[in-house]
């Protein structure tokens, strides 16, 4: 009775599984097709002659960028995600144990402004952005987002679980709040650092509204904004589609890597919040 | 006597407690004033500001002219703003169920006891969603078209002689579809993970009681036990995915930019499509948005206490 049901639990996993595998299947296989044959028949899986070069190829096709884009990528990513983190930590330490005058007010204030997508606030921050000259520059794609205050709150919800005696042990000895901060919480976070750390990485890789509208010229596109440039129809003559596919399969390698090493940080993360990255 | 001795032992008792508090407080705000300077600035004044500019007729080029309700009779009396609405909210019908329900079925599956590799394939179901929606977006537009070519499922069921619906042109209304069908992909993933923590947060001793009580089959198990205990669970997911998906601008500009015919122009994608010649017009529309978020996190705020109480 039991043996029986779990052939059944197996099976749906299987099946569920290969359902779920089937679309990077797909673009993998697409990506080894000729540029000619990606386009003439998406209807095959796999590609009659796999073509490897399409990986070297890429690099120096027309009208892909992909080594500056990827640049911008990793300058963005990174720096948003030390930023966020450096805000978020000082503010978290501070909203966790300093009890300073309206405090609870400023940070119900911080939580109320997680409801507030970015894709509302585009056209001001626009405005902004543009009246100080930053757009089509690093400030605008970096500056914005660095306040986040989910890991604002990430920070503040594990300071508090920080035994109050290691504080008070310090506080003895005569250590002022900056290097209690510095030299026995900031030392033990190493677990909303690492969950900020790769929830903020892989949104900001993936992001696609802001970089496209604060980055105006393809020097300055990140890769998301290029591949989906060359998607949308990007005036070519010769259809590049194996190569787009190619393109897409590199830009998934980075956040599947770093995805599976730190896997359970990342499911612990979202499980505890319930806040999508 | 007394009283003299006191006064000054309590005054500078006082002068003490203040310059602490006077101290804790400018350590306070010397530490959160990275962060309270960036939010300030870049989320909440643009909420004001966004409000200010849906007041003005507001281009690209020229000086913004004060226009009173003008943008706002504009939106209302616009078809497509109201098609808008309509696609938000059948977008939200096709994509919400599914991928919550897709989601639970999967931690269902994955948390059962006794079969092999389940940490494996949580990990399967998992990665699509650390892939990037440009990525998931261009793949499902091979897997799903029709037009000019057929891509693999519209290939296939052709070959088994089942009709595929025009997504891309004739049949504006599954267009959506298309969409949805990409993001229960893409994000089923996180409904499993939360459905996973909440069904480990059961406790056995419910399991035990009601096969005590003679629940005889699986189905009257999930009914009468699991279920009601995951309401919580379930009501976060509605927030959190209704949320995201009324803010979902990405599936759409990358599978089919608003089209065919406007059937996939969500709100988000209205304001966007305003930007950046008619800003007032988008303005007007996204503190419409705005007002529309806040009223659904309230209704669902109080819905999950409700909820909450009653189970």
């Amino acid at each position: 009775m039991v043996r029986k049901r779990n052939y059944g639990t197996m099976f749906l996993l299987i099946v569920l599984a290969v359902l779920f595998l089937f679309p990077l299947v797909y673009m993998l296989g697409g990506s080894l097709k000729t540029n000619q044959e990606a386009d003439s028949k998406p209807e095959t899986i796999f590609p009659e002659q796999p073509q490897w070069r399409n990986y070297i190829d890429i690099f120096d096709a027309p009208n892909f960028n992909i080594l500056l884009q990827t640049r911008n990528s990793l300058i963005v990513t990174f720096t948003v995600t030390a930023g966020q983190i450096f805000v978020a930590a000082l503010a978290g330490y501070a909203f966790a144990r300093i009890r300073f005058i309206w405090r609870d007010t400023i940070f119900i204030i911080f939580l109320a402004t997680l409801i507030l997508p970015f894709e509302l606030i585009f056209v001001p921050l626009y405005l902004m952005l543009a009246k100080w000259g930053w757009i089509n520059s690093f400030l605008a794609l970096i500056v914005p987002v660095i306040a986040n205050p989910f890991a604002i709150f990430m920070f503040r919800q594990f300071f508090i679980t920080v035994p109050i005696e290691l504080e008070e042990a310090m506080r003895m000895d005569g250590a002022g709040y900056m290097r209690i901060f510095l030299s026995l919480m900031l030392p033990l976070s190493g677990p909303p650092f690492l969950t900020i750390f790769i929830l903020t990485w892989l949104a900001e890789w993936s992001a696609l509204l802001r970089p496209m509208i604060f980055a105006r010229t393809p020097d300055m596109w990140t890769l998301q904004v290029g591949l989906n440039f060359l998607n949308r129809g990007a005036q070519v003559t010769t259809p590049t589609t194996a190569y787009l596919m190619a393109g897409i399969a590199l830009a998934s390698i980075p956040p599947v890597v770093i995805f599976l090493i730190m896997q359970r940080r990342f499911v612990e993360g979202i499980a505890q919040t319930g806040i999508k990255g | 006597m007394a009283g003299r001795r006191m006064r000054p032992a309590s005054f500078s008792r006082t002068l003490t407690i203040m310059m602490h508090k006077f101290r804790t407080t400018l350590a306070g705000y010397g530490f959160i004033f990275p962060a309270i300077v960036l939010v300030a600035i870049f989320l909440l004044y643009p909420i004001g500001f966004v409000i200010y500019i849906s007041f003005h007729k507001w281009g690209i080029l020229g000086t913004p002219v004060f226009v009173g309700l003008k943008n706002y009779v504009t939106i209302f009396s616009d078809d497509r703003f109201w098609q808008a609405v309509l696609n938000t909210g059948y977008y939200m019908v096709l994509a919400v169920p599914t991928q919550i329900g897709l989601g639970l079925l999967l931690a269902i599956l994955v948390n059962r006891k006794g079969t092999a590799g389940r940490g494996f394939f949580r990990t399967i179901y998992f990665i699509p969603l650390s892939i990037s929606f440009v990525a998931a977006g261009i793949i499902f537009q091979w897997i799903l078209t029709t037009t000019p070519i057929e891509g693999f499922l519209s290939h296939l069921f052709g070959q088994l002689g089942l009709p595929f619906p025009q997504w891309e042109t004739t049949d504006s209304n599954w267009a959506m579809v298309a969409i949805a069908l990409m993001n229960t992909w893409k994000s089923a993933g996180y409904a499993m993970v939360i459905y996973l923590a909440g069904l480990q947060g059961i406790n056995r001793d419910y399991y035990e009681a009601a096969a005590i009580d003679g629940a005889r089959s699986e189905w009257q198990v999930f009914r009468y036990i699991t279920w009601p205990l995951l309401a919580p669970t379930t009501v976060l997911l509605v927030i959190s995915t209704v949320i995201f998906t009324v803010r979902g601008f990405e599936p759409i500009f990358v599978m089919t930019q608003g089209g065919p015919a406007g059937a996939t122009t969500t709100l988000v994608y209205y304001l966007y499509e305003k930007f950046p010649n008619t800003m007032g017009v988008s303005s007007a529309a996204a503190t419409f948005l705005l007002v529309a978020i806040l009223v659904l996190t309230l209704v669902q705020f109080l819905a999950s206490r409700r909820a909450e109480s009653y189970y």
